[in-house]
């Protein structure tokens, strides 16, 4: 396995294991070899001062050549029951005694090994010289069995194996906890940094072990995940404002895209209008202009009524125009805003329309209406349209009764205008607000079909709505919608 | 049959109406003409109904001359029913009209119309016009039989 893959774990196990291995071995290796070779020392010391006592007691018979004194001596070699041989040579060599007796000359060396001791086949073969007054007479040679001391030497060896063995597997347990206390920090610091990054919830800390470098990490550690958790914040935020803004945007393009459409709509059942309807009169002109040419010398009774038809067709063309114009300028006219008292200018409104209410029985039910932030003159425009037409389409009634109030209606308060007059067809309704759309025959009422046109276009810039409800016969209720109008009265 | 119906005429204006009737009576087609006032008033007399349920379908007028701009119904609404309908299809239908839309020519014919003029501005063209379709309508054209209208 690469070690540089392995877990944090393993590796501190490995160089704990592997430290103390090497020093324990090391230590056993040269504790065990320093053994060997003092128990070596001790051992020939041990051997060498034996067999110079021996080979002292012994000078005597050796210098007489006494082979009986010499067997005595070396029998008392007993008491050392690893001496394997012994041996006494006379000057010149001859083999005056050996121990045990029964020992074949064979096992002897023949002739005395000229090192003062051996260590050859399990034993050690020590030979000093018998002296006396200086001169030597003889030599001694001694056969200890070293099998004994091996035995000791390999269970001290065995000893030092296990407690070596012993001292590992403390080791083990030790470094295993010891690693524990390096590698969980890390651990825990790596597994904080994978929560972090897979479920990115900046909140989450790393516990803290101690005040050591991984203490401080783990402080940096979490410190960091704090501004990261923050940047992360703002930075939403930021994107969510960004969302925020382009919803807005998109919403403000929307609308005004929608403003654009039902402008350009507008614009267009204008255009288509005003062909339709800005040549009506012309061509009224010019043909009765044409059948008075014609007639004037014969008929003088008619021909004054084709002058006045003519006159008519002018006016229309005037009313026309003037409408028209008056469209056409809503809208391209900044609003001014300011607060007023509706009824302030429903009161303007009547004052106005006098004319319109000569020889009628009109019964008036107005309510207190709201004050409202709005361009008033605009608004006076709207209502004056809506009385106005109130009062037109309720003249066949031998008694008129327009009623003007308000009611909550959806974001806020709405105005309304009834009236019992001659009413509409609801089926109809979609065409009420239309360019030149009329419900009814200019003989029977009036008018060019431009007002509520108006009316519609100045209830949308003030961000309100215009509905309404009728049914034939029976009467016809306006209603709108300002935004600047104030909370319920 | 000759109480019958020979001409309907779709018109809203008063004024446009005068002319048109004055430019008919000058060419002694105003006895056959039958005038409704808007869109809704048309479609009651075709389908016979309301008013007209005294009518029958097969008693159709030799041509309908309509208006586009009409109070309720317009002049393309009033095609359409017309044209959607068996009983009213054969019928033909020529718009008269000031305008001269691009919109409408092209919705009138989509819609089966069977001629589209536009009303000129000069009195005398208006006439020499009532009295070409006039005269083209009522006595060139062969009108559907009666079978037609079922």
């Amino acid at each position: 396995m690469n070690l540089n893959d392995a877990p944090i774990r393993k590796k501190l196990t490995w160089v704990i294991m592997l430290t103390s291995t090497v020093v324990l071995v090391v230590t056993a290796a040269a504790f065990i070899t320093y053994e060997v070779f003092a128990f070596r020392q001790a051992l020939v010391q041990n051997s060498q001062a034996i067999a110079q006592i021996t080979a002292a007691q012994s000078s005597a018979a050796v210098s007489f050549e006494d082979e009986k004194g010499c067997q005595e001596i070396l029998s008392k070699l007993q008491a050392e029951p690893t001496i394997l041989l012994a041996a006494l040579y006379a000057k010149d060599g001859k083999l005056l005694a050996c121990y045990p007796a029964s020992a074949s000359v064979v096992s002897l060396p023949a002739r005395l090994p000229a090192r003062e001791y051996a260590i050859e086949h399990g034993t050690l073969n020590i030979s000093v010289p018998v002296r006396q007054d200086n001169k030597t007479i003889g030599a001694l040679y001694l056969e200890w069995d070293l099998s004994p001391a091996y035995r000791r030497l390999r269970w001290y060896t065995g000893m030092v194996i296990a407690v070596l063995i012993g001292s590992l597997g403390i080791a083990l347990v030790i470094s295993n906890w010891l690693q524990r206390r390096i590698s969980g920090p890390i651990l825990e610091l790596a597994e904080t940094a994978g929560k972090v990054s897979s479920s990115r919830d900046y909140s989450v800390r790393a516990k803290k072990y101690g005040d050591d470098e991984l203490g401080h990490f783990t402080d940096s550690f979490n410190h960091m995940l704090g501004q990261i958790g923050r940047q992360d914040e703002a930075l939403r935020k930021n994107e969510e404002q960004l969302r925020t803004l382009n919803t807005e945007l998109e919403d403000r393009v929307t609308h005004r895209t929608a403003e654009l459409a039902a402008t350009n709509q507008e614009l267009e059942a204008f255009a288509y209008s005003v062909s339709h309807d800005l040549r009506a009169p012309l061509r009224h002109i010019d043909g009765f202009a044409q059948i008075l040419e014609e007639e004037i010398q014969k008929d003088p009774q008619a021909a004054r009524r084709y002058l006045s038809r003519i006159r008519m067709s002018v006016q229309n063309m005037g009313r026309l125009v003037d409408d028209l114009l008056k469209l056409s300028r809503v809208g391209r006219v900044e609003l001014k805003f300011e607060t007023v008292r509706l009824n302030a200018i429903v009161d303007e409104v009547l004052a106005d329309l006098k004319p319109e209410m000569a020889n009628r029985a009109i019964e008036w039910r107005i309510a207190k209406l709201p004050s409202a932030t709005v361009d008033s003159g605009l608004v006076k425009q709207v209502l004056t349209n809506l009385i106005s037409n109130a009062i037109k389409y309720t003249r066949p009634r031998a008694l008129s009764v327009i009623e003007i109030g308000t009611e909550p209606a959806e974001g806020g308060t709405a105005i309304f205008i009834r009236d019992n007059g001659v009413g509409f067809n609801m089926k109809y309704a979609n065409k009420l607000f239309g360019v030149f759309q009329r419900l009814h025959r200019t003989e029977d009422f009036e008018g060019t079909g431009v007002g509520l046109a108006t009316v519609q276009r100045i209830i949308r810039l003030h961000g309100g709505k215009i509905w309404a409800d009728a049914e034939l016969d029976k009467g016809a209720t306006f209603h709108f919608t300002l935004k600047g109008i104030a909370a319920p009265v | 049959m000759n109480t019958a119906i020979e001409i309907l005429l779709v018109e809203d204006n008063p004024t446009d109406l005068e002319l048109t009737m004055h430019a008919l009576a000058r060419h002694n087609l105003a006895n056959k003409i039958h005038v409704v006032r808007d869109g809704e008033e048309a479609l009651d007399f075709l389908f016979c109904r309301g008013p007209f349920s005294d009518r029958k379908f097969e008693d159709a007028p030799k041509v309908i001359l309509l208006d586009l701009k009409l109070p309720k119904v317009d002049g393309l609404e009033v095609l359409r029913a017309i044209k959607a309908d068996s009983r009213t299809r054969a019928v033909p239908v020529v718009i008269m009209t000031s305008s001269n839309q691009q919109r409408d020519l092209v919705e009138g014919y989509q819609l089966g119309v069977n001629s589209y003029i536009q009303k000129p501005i000069n009195f005398a063209e208006f006439q020499e016009v009532i009295e070409k379709l006039g005269y083209y309508w009522l006595v060139v054209n062969r009108p559907p039989p009666s079978l037609a209208y079922r």
